[in-house]
């Protein structure tokens, strides 16, 4: 299970939304915050925390901050499998100006 | 007008003799292809590609086999610096799409077909001595090939730089990077669209010098893309530390 599954799966169980729904509001967040579906716990806890609340509420969603920080909390117990790291831009471009 | 594309394409080409050189020893020291490929590009392209060719036209008093010469030192200098450009946008921002691999693989031999095919049709010397800055189809085709690579640069680093930025509102990212990322697209997108002016110019047959709206257009977007490559690659002090104020205070 990734972390984007296990925000999504306790989102879909701890709200009214259907499955599609939750993982759409989830990648939404994700999109609106620079990540996308492969974010790993940490930027998934920061998301939870700053961006997926407020589109809860645009969907009606009550009390979206506390479900989030719940979600957020589970999530930081969860053990998951280690990605093998991945060179992207911003570390390529961190060390094009000798930085 | 014509001195402000002087002075837009004078300064991308100094900057570039100076960024290029400077990429390229650290990827001397760091092993890594996106250096290695960033510092070919800015140097052969922006630093000994277009003077050869400027120069070229331009030093009618030097015998036409140098002039020939210094025409095919500039075809050979942008075909591998536009190969470096598409392996270096490739490689940073489409490393696992086999799309973008083929395309750049594409691109590669397409522009290594040319430049034999631009020394025949319609050959070094006359294509130096031509009114047209791109005598012949081949080298109307590597403009075209060369404008798509400088095309898909400026678009992968504009959407790159976007999500960078919306990653470091939330600290998820470094403000700084996220900046040199947003400087290379400006870089990139003002080059893109200063060839092209350029291209569309020489293709309607009207001179760069006597157009005064093209010579503007080409100086003001070479002087911006030159600015924008030294800040995101030699930013000074002063403008990093405004860029971490600005960060901390948002």
């Amino acid at each position: 299970m990734t972390p984007f599954d296990f925000v999504a799966g306790r989102l879909e169980a701890c709200s009214s939304l259907s499955r599609l729904e939750a993982r759409g509001t989830v990648r939404i967040a994700l999109r609106n915050a620079g990540l996308d579906a492969s974010a790993g716990p940490r930027e998934l806890a920061v998301v939870l925390r700053k961006v997926l609340p407020g589109e809860l509420g645009a969907r009606g969603i009550e009390a979206g901050a506390a479900l989030c920080e719940d979600i957020a909390r589970a999530l930081a117990q969860q053990a998951f499998e280690a990605k093998t790291h991945e060179e992207g831009p911003e570390e390529i471009f961190r060390r094009l100006a000798g930085s | 007008m014509i001195w402000l594309a002087a002075l837009g394409g004078g300064s991308f080409v100094v900057v570039s003799l100076v960024l290029g050189p400077r990429l390229l020893a650290l990827a001397r020291s760091s092993r890594q292809l996106p250096e290695f490929t960033i510092g070919l590009c800015l140097l052969l392209m922006g630093g000994l590609g277009y003077p050869f060719a400027a120069l070229a036209r331009a030093m009618t008093a030097l015998p036409d086999d140098t002039r020939g010469l210094m025409l095919g030192c500039s075809a050979l200098c942008n075909t591998v610096g536009f190969a470096a450009l598409a392996i270096f946008t490739w490689r940073v921002f489409r490393p696992k799409h086999p799309l973008a691999e083929l395309l750049v693989i594409g691109c590669i031999v397409v522009l290594a077909l040319l430049i034999p095919a631009e020394a025949v049709w319609p050959g070094l010397v006359a294509s130096a001595l031509s009114v047209e800055p791109y005598a012949g189809a081949p080298g109307y085709l590597r403009v075209v090939v060369g404008l798509g690579i400088l095309y898909w640069a400026a678009i992968e680093s504009l959407l790159c730089g976007r999500q960078l930025r919306r990653r470091a509102a939330l600290g998820l990212a470094d403000a700084v990077v996220a900046d040199r990322v947003r400087l290379w697209a400006i870089a990139m997108s003002c080059a893109s669209v200063s060839y092209t002016t350029s291209f569309v110019l020489s293709f309607e047959g009207i001179d760069l010098a006597a157009s005064s709206l093209g010579a503007a257009t080409v100086g003001t977007l070479g002087l911006a893309s030159a600015i924008s490559a030294w800040l995101a690659f030699l930013p000074p002090a002063a403008y990093l530390r405004r860029l971490r104020a600005r960060a901390a205070a948002s």
